[in-house]
């Protein structure tokens, strides 16, 4: 005999209803215990969603859901969130569009593994940010899961330091070299400042200092202060006008490769060691 | 939309009931655990789970995956797929 697909699952009478349609082929079994409802299930035949509203069974109902729910992972099936879904189709959604594919696999293999996973966030991050999408939530998982590394990754990133500089770096230099240049410019962040709120002008003063310190001890010509958002922006504009002089050697070149009008007030000095 | 495929999804409250299935609840201090050990679940990459920080549950096998982009990335990837 052949493999049935009729469904066998031992629960009370009055879920029979839920088990015939919850493992049809493309429907949402959607649990639901934080929505009012009159019904202990409802089923959206269009759309194909069964949602059960598990407050509104029996006692003997909410022991048979639960074996429902163990059949319906045996049957090799997702079990998600309400939130954690809505990431997922985002994600697949994106990947789809595959808008970044070329940068990450040019970098795989040749960055850590954990940089090359923050990459890949940082990248999506850059994308939704683009479409004008809050992407505060990312910024902090980002941080939280690779830490400042990965912060400087995700800024990197956006600044499009992966396609602008790494790339070509990646392409003149040996394996080795490159492993170097990498870790100087992302471990030790040799490749630019990133002027964040609440950052000080000392603050700025001393971590311009510090990289140039890092630049000169390692052979590296120059490095950006990036800044986003118009008190960052004013902050560098303030430390080149008012401080500059004075802290940089007369040979130290700062120009302005980059600066974006509002809404989205950008800017970029790149300055270069003699 | 005729491709989609069949997925459970649950509302927060809803997550006590997805965990009775796996023999897991929820501690005092909101971090899932063994229902009969006490011992917290771990994520694939080591991590105890808080309840709002759970992201759902991998087909093929028990795997509790953390909620994030991560997660995301990892599970369309296949990298929470048994070794091959």
């Amino acid at each position: 005999m052949s493999k049935s697909s009729k469904v066998q699952v031992n629960v009370c009478p009055s879920l029979k209803p839920i088990v015939t349609k919850v493992f049809g082929r493309g429907v949402t079994f959607n649990i639901d215990a934080d929505s009012e409802s009159p019904f202990p299930y409802t089923w959206e035949a269009s759309d194909k969603i069964l949602t059960v509203f598990p407050e509104n069974l029996n006692d003997e109902e909410k022991a048979g859901l639960v074996i429902i729910i163990k059949e319906y992972h045996n049957r090799n099936l997702l079990l998600l969130p309400y939130k954690q879904e809505q990431v997922i189709e985002e994600y697949i959604e994106y990947s789809e569009a595959n808008p970044n594919k070329d940068t990450i696999e040019f970098f795989t293999s040749s960055i850590p593994a954990n940089d090359l996973d923050a990459l890949k966030m940082s990248l999506f991050m850059r994308d939704e940010k683009n479409k004008g999408n809050d992407i505060s939530a990312l910024k902090k998982e980002i941080r939280e899961t690779f830490g400042p590394r990965g912060a400087y990754i995700a800024n990197l990133c956006t600044a499009g330091y992966f396609e602008r500089s790494f790339k070509a770096a990646k392409n003149k230099l040996s394996i080795e070299r490159f492993k170097e240049y990498y870790e100087l410019r992302v471990g030790k962040e040799a490749a630019a400042i990133f002027v964040h709120g609440g950052m000080t002008i000392l603050a700025l003063r001393d971590l311009v200092k510090e990289k140039i310190d890092i630049c000169q001890l390692n052979g590296i010509f120059k490095f950006s202060i990036h800044g986003f958002g118009r008190a960052n922006v004013e902050l560098i504009k303030e430390y080149i006008e008012n401080y500059s002089v004075d802290d940089l050697d007369p040979e130290i070149k700062k120009e302005i490769v980059y600066e974006s009008p509002l809404p989205n007030v950008g800017l970029e000095y790149e300055i270069t060691l003699a | 939309m005729s491709n989609k495929s069949s997925k459970l999804i649950f509302s927060p409250r809803a997550l006590p009931y997805i965990l009775d299935a796996f023999g897991k609840t929820i501690s005092e201090n909101g971090i899932i655990i063994d229902s009969e050990t006490s011992e917290p679940v771990l994520t694939p990459e080591g991590d105890e789970l808080h309840k709002d920080n759970f992201g759902g549950i991998k087909k093929g096998s028990v795997i509790f995956m953390k909620q994030g982009l991560l997660s995301a990335i990892k599970l369309t990837e296949g990298k929470y797929d048994p070794a091959k």
